[in-house]
C-alpha cells in the first residue's frame, strides 16, 4: 500500500500533537528566560491539568469550565510551591543540582497524583463535541482546533508578556545576566517564582486541552515533558517562537513517521530528531548566539 | 553617607578583605586604587550584597545594609556599575535603561526626566536606543551600564574599573560625565587601576593591597606618591 496516501491525515494529527509539544516547550522557555533552570517537572504540570480537572468534575461535581479553571489555578499554586519548596532553598546550588531537583520533584508529583487520584487513565469530554469536520478529505475533530487556537493565543499572550512588559524584560535580564539584574534592583528570586507560576499555568492549560484527545494518567507527564524539552531545543533554546516552531516540527515529523515505520517507534523518532539537531545545529532552528553563549 | 566598619570577607578559607574601614561623604568623589587581586571588586560586590560579609558592618545613609539582598540595597540608593559592564545583550538599549529603573517603575514622570538627563550625558544611547545592547561597542556599553545604574536614581554611584578596556576618547567622555554628575550632587566611589585619571577628579583616595587598606589621603597627595604609582603600575 502506498504510505503517502496517509500523509495528509497524519499531518493534521501531527500539527495537533505539535501544538501540545509547543505548549510544554513554552513552559520550559518561560522558566529558562527567568533563570537558568531546566524544569523537568514541566510535563507533570500538563498531567496535573488533566487529572485535577477530572477530579474536580467527578469528585467535586463542578461544571466542566469551572473545573478546568479551578484546575489551572490549582496547578499554578503547585508551580509556586515547586519554586518555594524545591528551587528557592537550592538557589545557591549549581544549575545542575537544581535540574536534578526538578527531576526529583517530577517523580514526587507523579507518584502523589497516583496516590491521590488513582492510576487509571482519565478522559475528559471534548469541548465542543466529537463529530469530525471534513476539510479537503482530512478528518479533524473540533478539539484539535481548540488545541491549535489556544496554542497560538497563549503564544501571543506570552510574547506580549515577555517582550512588551517591563516584568518580562526584567525576567529576561535575570537570566541573561544575573549580576547585572541584581545590580539593577531586580528581585531575581521573585522573577523565578513568577515564572514557575506562569509556566505551571501554561502546562495545565495544555493538559486540559489534550486530555479529551489522548487521555491522561499519573505517568503521562514524563514523556510529554521530554518531548517538550526536545521541541524547545529543536526550535531554538530560550525563545518563545523557537518553542512553538520546534513543537510543530517535532509533532509533524513524529506523526508522519508512522506512515513509514511501525507506530511503536514513534517516540524514538523524537529523540532521533534531537540527536540530529544537536549534531548539525546545536543552537536550534531559530537559536540565538546570545542565548547559546550566555546561558550554557 | 557610606561607612564601612572593619569589614572582613572570606572566599572559603581565603581572606579576601581584612578589616576594611572607609568612608565616603556626601558630595565627594572617592577613588579606591590598588593592583590586580587586591580585593577592590570584592569590596564593591560586598557593599552591593552580592558577596556575603564574614564580619563587620556597612552603613549607608545611617542604615545598616550589611548582607541585605542586592535589590534592597539598590532600592536604598546605592548604585553599582560592575566591572565588565554586565549589560543585557539580548534586549534593546532603551529596554536596558528601563530595566535599570525597575525598582521605581511606578514613577513614570521621574523616569522620563532621568531618561532625558541620561541622553544629554550620553547622546549615543538615544541614537542607538532601538539597537540590541550586545551590538554596541565597548565604550558605548560602558555608557549604557552607567546610564542603567543612573536610572535607579542612586545617591551614591559605585563604579568598578570604568575605564577598563576602553579607547581613550571614551575614557575622556565617561570621566567628564562623572565630573558633571558630581557637580549635580551625585556622590561617587570609583575603583580604578587607571589612577591618574580617577584621582584627578577625586577629592580623596584609598589604596588597597592584598585585602588591606594600606594608605589613604587627599587625592592630590596620592597622585604624587611614588609608592602608589609603583603599586598600581607594577
Amino acid at each position: 500500500m502506498n504510505p503517502w496516501i496517509h500523509i495528509p491525515q497524519l499531518l493534521a494529527a501531527g500539527i495537533t500533537m505539535g501544538a501540545i509539544y509547543a505548549l510544554v516547550a513554552l513552559g520550559f522557555v518561560i522558566i529558562v528566560r527567568a533563570s537558568q533552570i531546566l524544569n523537568f517537572a514541566q510535563g507533570e504540570f500538563v498531567m496535573l491539568g488533566g487529572v485535577v480537572t477530572f477530579f474536580f468534575i467527578t469528585g467535586a461535581g463542578l461544571p466542566y469550565p469551572l473545573a478546568a479553571l479551578a484546575a489551572v489555578l490549582a496547578v499554578i499554586v503547585i508551580g509556586f510551591l515547586l519554586h518555594l519548596l524545591v528551587v528557592y532553598p537550592l538557589r545557591k546550588a549549581s544549575v545542575l543540582i537544581l535540574i536534578m531537583a526538578t527531576v526529583g520533584a517530577s517523580i514526587v508529583i507523579s507518584n502523589t497524583s497516583a496516590l491521590l487520584f488513582g492510576t487509571l487513565p482519565k478522559a475528559l469530554p471534548p469541548f465542543s463535541g466529537d463529530l469530525p469536520l471534513e476539510l479537503g478529505g482530512i478528518r479533524i475533530v473540533p478539539q484539535n482546533l481548540w488545541v491549535l487556537g489556544a496554542t497560538f493565543l497563549l503564544f501571543f499572550v506570552l510574547y506580549f508578556l515577555s517582550h512588551r512588559t517591563l516584568v518580562g524584560k526584567a525576567m529576561e535580564a535575570s537570566s541573561t545576566d544575573p549580576l547585572g539584574a541584581d545590580l539593577s534592583g531586580i528581585a531575581r528570586n521573585f522573577m523565578v517564582f513568577l515564572a514557575f507560576g506562569v509556566s505551571a499555568g501554561v502546562g495545565a492549560i495544555a493538559g486540559v486541552l489534550v486530555t479529551p484527545i489522548f487521555y491522561t494518567s499519573y505517568n503521562a507527564g514524563t514523556l510529554l515533558g521530554l518531548k517538550g524539552f526536545i521541541a524547545a531545543v529543536v526550535g531554538g533554546w530560550g525563545k518563545n517562537s523557537g518553542a512553538v516552531l520546534g513543537g510543530f516540527v517535532l509533532g509533524v515529523v513524529e506523526s508522519t513517521s508512522i506512515a513509514f515505520i511501525p507506530a511503536g517507534y514513534k517516540d524514538a523518532v523524537a529523540f532521533v530528531v534531537l540527536l540530529l539537531i544537536l549534531y548539525f545545529r546545536p543552537k536550534g532552528i531559530l537559536g540565538s548566539p546570545y542565548i547559546d553563549s550566555r546561558r550554557w | 553617607m557610606l561607612r564601612i566598619k572593619k569589614l572582613i570577607v572570606h572566599y572559603g578559607p581565603f581572606m579576601a578583605l581584612n578589616k576594611i574601614s572607609l568612608e565616603v561623604n556626601v558630595g565627594e568623589v572617592v577613588t579606591l586604587v590598588g593592583p590586580n587581586k587586591a580585593g577592590k571588586t570584592t569590596l564593591l560586590l560586598t557593599l552591593s550584597g552580592i558577596v556575603e560579609t564574614t564580619e563587620g558592618r556597612v552603613l549607608f545613609q545611617d542604615a545598616d545594609i550589611t548582607n541585605l539582598d542586592p535589590y534592597k540595597i539598590v532600592a536604598r540608593g546605592l548604585g553599582h556599575v560592575p566591572q565588565g559592564r554586565h549589560i543585557f545583550p539580548t534586549i534593546s538599549v532603551f529596554d536596558n535603561l528601563m530595566v535599570g529603573a525597575y525598582i521605581r517603575r511606578k514613577a513614570k514622570g521621574e523616569i522620563e526626566e532621568d531618561l532625558t538627563r541620561i541622553y544629554e550625558l550620553f547622546p549615543v544611547l538615544k541614537k542607538r536606543g532601538k539597537q540590541r545592547a550586545g551590538t554596541l561597542s565597548g565604550g558605548e556599553q560602558q555608557m549604557l551600564a552607567i546610564g542603567r545604574a543612573l536610572m535607579g536614581r542612586p545617591n551614591l554611584l559605585m563604579l568598578d574599573e570604568p575605564s577598563s578596556g576602553l579607547a581613550p576618547r571614551y575614557i575622556d567622555e565617561i570621566f567628564a560625565a562623572f565630573q558633571e554628575l558630581n557637580r549635580r550632587g551625585l556622590t561617587i566611589f570609583i575603583v580604578e587601576q587607571e589612577i591618574q585619571r580617577s584621582l584627578a577628579i577625586s577629592h580623596r583616595g584609598y589604596v588597597l593591597r592584598n585585602g588591606r587598606l594600606i594608605k589613604k589621603g587627599p587625592a592630590p597627595a596620592l597622585v604624587e606618591s611614588r609608592e602608589v604609582q609603583e603599586l598600581c603600575l607594577g
